[in-house]
């Protein structure tokens, strides 16, 4: 699925499609090597939200939102779910761990190599998926921290 | 023998170490730093090497050539303009794929260009190797390993610049627009060829759509044509093949001349971890701050002490001596120059703290970190480096906000800096609070530099609703990899910094201290109280009587108006060798920290209005600004002694 940069959580992996950024930012992004094809990692996300550091050929640089919901990527593999379109998926990490988080995934039959089947993920707010038969809504916060594959 | 003139201009990405490799070349000692954006005017200097005589100039970073904000258009504009005989052109050589972008416009350019691959000590610590030899060859010019910060190689460079046996020839772009290019070139030939613009770069510009290479063809009335020849390609919007071919050019050479290991998690990555952390990051900012005024206080404290000494043992000398000139040297040198001498070591250190900030790379962390902040204040995170450099000196950290591209927003971060207390008025501040808050000093100066934030940043509200500025510029910030300061760069930071200080000590503190003695001796015999000074302090007086400022405090910030220093060498020279004891006699507490905030917030130095002069081009910032703050100091420092008069009854 195609959503903006603004959408990634932290440790999602792109590639960036286009944008339609305005011109001047657009050639000074690519004077540091953002190009179309390219492959972003995001880092970090400041303690106010915003701006957030990018990594693209080992320059890391901060952009605001303003900038980030301007440019169009294309998750890849293993991606949040916060980010997978309507589809099946199998689930191949937690990011981080906790005894909480572990609860509350054990809550909802997540566990590594479980399949997901998401319904609905309107890219914010709560995604709706079927995990082992049964309709679970998952908050945004949680899906950013569980990392999928495509079932082939 | 005639010696033979060469120009050299140094080139690159922000933050590669132009000014470290400009520092070798010259023997100079331009300050450095680690982040973007350091150097934003261009600096000379001049070395001879066998019997060339050769200029070199140090140019602000820039990424590409197309120029948005002033620090990059001062570089594009001088390679155009000047074409300098060879363009060294540094470059981070960790980082090839994207600093070889600027290399390749460079040659479309048509600038003789040499390929310095700096912080080669940084490429061995990464393990990445590099085929020189084999760059040179693909990029068709000649290929120098330096360590800038170490010294270099001057034959190596020399030799180099003035080799003429390789030749670029790219053909990196899609063969038709290759033709489309000929063609425009072949368009503007004869009407521009008495400018000495690079025509390839001209035309290859226009089609990136860069404002300069079309205002440059609209006036040869070149452009109707042009766009015509483009429509008939399918090139009407090139910017993205022509990034695209020169990266795929960049990729293709590195194949073939670098090897990179597997990415793993460096030093950099784990200090990141925990400076930009989303829940330690701002305290760990802020216990930076405290840690670096802390630091500059305790350490300075006792050789401030013993300087004071020192003055006190050469003032009781002074006095010995009869006559006016005992006067003139006790009362006023010493007790006046000494007053501000004494702080000589709290100047030195806090540069020295700011100097470990700069260089280790955390200025960009915190500019991440305090971006949204900014951004409600209307400012971005590239408005706050000027802020911070703010607390050292407002005239040199006015000229960093070229680096701001929005015009407005730049103009906004020019007038609120001087709000920004510097370290003069650190002095001024150090000697009331030293005199009325005993044991609590420090605290009371921390709570003049919060108030002195808080204040800018209001400002900046006011100011961006007066100038109507919506726009706050898209930020696009680099950050640089951390690395260890050295002696030596602090060292250097630290002097090139102080010494400003010094020198305003000994030319117009001195000056304006001699002048109030002068002032304050006349008519001849007199005592202060009937002197010259007393009659321009009692005139001037009534205007300050709702602050309850006496005469003698009236005089001290009129002439602290020349720089803040001056406002306590003018007390000093009433003191009579106790300053404390004297301010105690014209001030109470609240009356003091009144007189503080004012001292914070009224007028710029002269030597700050004189470079807002120069940064905004016009006479209407800074009068405007001098009329500003008088007013606002004056608003302030009466309603905080009105309202602490009523609280605390003294």
């Amino acid at each position: 699925m195609i959503v903006t940069l603004r959408d990634c959580p932290e440790n999602t992996k792109c590639v960036l499609v286009d944008s339609d950024i305005p011109d001047s930012l657009k050639n000074r992004l690519m004077g540091m090597g953002w190009l179309p094809g390219k492959l972003i990692e995001v880092v970090r996300r400041a303690p106010m939200g915003d701006p957030t550091i990018y990594l693209v050929d080992s320059t890391k640089i901060f952009l605001r939102e303003d900038e980030s919901q301007m440019i169009k990527v294309k998750p890849v593999y293993p991606m949040p779910l916060a980010v997978a379109e309507k589809g099946v998926y199998k689930i191949v990490s937690f990011l981080g761990g906790g005894p909480r988080f572990m609860e509350r995934a054990k809550n909802n039959d997540l566990s590594i190599d479980n399949i997901v089947e998401v319904i609905s993920n309107l890219l914010r707010g709560k995604i709706i998926v079927i995990v082992n038969g049964r309709e679970y809504t998952i908050g945004r916060g949680f899906s950013e921290r569980i990392f999928v594959e495509a079932v082939k | 023998m005639m010696a033979k003139k060469i120009k050299i201009a140094l080139i690159g990405n922000p933050n590669v170490g132009k000014t470290a490799l400009f520092n070798a070349l010259t023997g100079s000692h331009q300050y450095v730093a680690n982040w973007p954006g350091v150097t934003v005017e261009k600096k000379t200097g001049k070395f001879s090497w066998k019997d060339y005589e050769v200029d070199v100039v140090d140019l602000p970073g820039i990424y590409t050539l197309r120029a948005r904000s002033i620090d990059e258009r001062v570089a594009r504009d001088y390679l155009i303009q000047e074409r300098p005989d060879v363009v060294l052109d540094v470059v981070d050589a960790t980082n090839l794929s994207r600093n070889l972008y600027l290399t390749i416009q460079l040659s479309e350019m048509n600038l003789k260009t040499v390929l310095i691959l700096n912080q080669m000590d940084q490429v061995e610590n990464m393990n990445i190797k590099i085929n020189t030899s084999e760059l040179s060859k693909r990029l068709g010019i000649r290929v120098v390993e330096t360590v800038a910060t170490k010294g270099v190689d001057l034959n190596e460079i020399m030799e180099a610049a003035l080799d003429t046996s390789l030749s670029v020839r790219y053909q990196i772009y899609p063969e038709p627009f290759e033709k489309l290019v000929k063609k425009i070139e072949e368009i503007s030939k004869d009407e521009l060829k008495n400018n000495d613009i690079p025509l390839r770069w001209l035309t290859l510009s226009f089609s990136e759509g860069d404002e300069l290479a079309k205002k440059i063809l609209e006036k040869g009335g070149l452009v109707k044509e042009i766009e015509k020849a483009a429509a008939a390609s399918e090139y009407q919007n090139a910017s993205l093949v022509i990034a695209r071919s020169r990266y795929n050019f960049i990729s293709s050479t590195l194949k073939q001349v670098e090897v990179r290991p597997k990415v793993s998690w460096t030093v950099t990555d784990a200090l990141d971890h925990v400076f930009t952390h989303k829940i330690l990051g701002i305290p760990i900012f802020v216990s930076i701050l405290w840690m670096m005024f802390e630091f500059a206080f305790s350490s300075s404290s006792p050789l401030s002490d013993l300087i004071e000494l020192g003055f006190n043992v050469l003032g009781g000398y002074a006095h010995a001596i009869p006559g006016w000139l005992g006067s003139l040297i006790g009362n006023g040198i010493i007790s006046g120059v000494g007053s501000v001498l004494v702080f000589v070591p709290l100047i030195f250190f806090m540069f020295f703290a700011m100097g470990i900030l700069e260089d280790t790379g955390y200025m960009s962390r915190a500019a991440f970190l305090i971006d949204r902040l900014m951004h409600r204040f209307k400012l971005s995170g590239k408005a706050f480096i000027p802020m911070i450099l703010g607390f050292g000196c407002n005239a040199s950290a006015i000229m960093t906000t070229r680096t701001i591209e929005s015009e407005k927003e730049r103009l906004i971060s020019i007038l609120i800096n001087p709000f920004i207390s510097c370290s003069a008025r650190l002095v001024v501040y150090a000697v009331i609070a030293g005199a009325f808050f005993g044991k609590f000093a420090g605290l009371v100066i921390f709570s003049i530099y919060m108030i002195s934030v808080v204040f800018a940043l209001s400002m900046a509200v006011v100011f961006s609703f007066l100038l109507k500025s919506r726009e706050s510029s898209p930020l696009t910030m680099e950050l640089p990899r951390y690395q260890l300061p050295t002696g030596k760069g602090l060292w250097i930071y630290m002097w090139s910094r102080g010494k400003h200080f010094l020198k305003k000590a000994g030319g117009i503190i001195l000056g304006a201290t001699v002048l109030v003695w002068f002032l304050s001796n006349m008519p001849w015999g007199t005592n202060a109280q009937n002197s010259w000074a007393a009659d321009i302090g009692k005139t001037l007086a009534p205007i300050f009587a709702p602050l309850h400022f006496g005469w003698h405090i009236t005089l001290a910030l009129l002439f602290g108006g020349v720089a803040k220093e001056v406002t306590v060498t003018t007390l000093g020279t009433f003191a009579g060798g106790n300053l404390s004891v004297f301010l105690k006699t014209v001030l109470d507490p609240i009356n003091a920290y009144a007189l503080m905030l004012f001292v914070l917030i009224y007028i710029p130095c002269v030597a700050t209005q004189a470079v807002m002069h120069m940064e905004t081009g016009s006479y209407k910032w800074p009068i405007l600004s001098v009329v500003w703050s008088l007013s606002s100091a004056y608003v302030i420092a009466f309603l905080f002694e009105t309202v602490g008069h009523l609280v605390v009854r003294i």
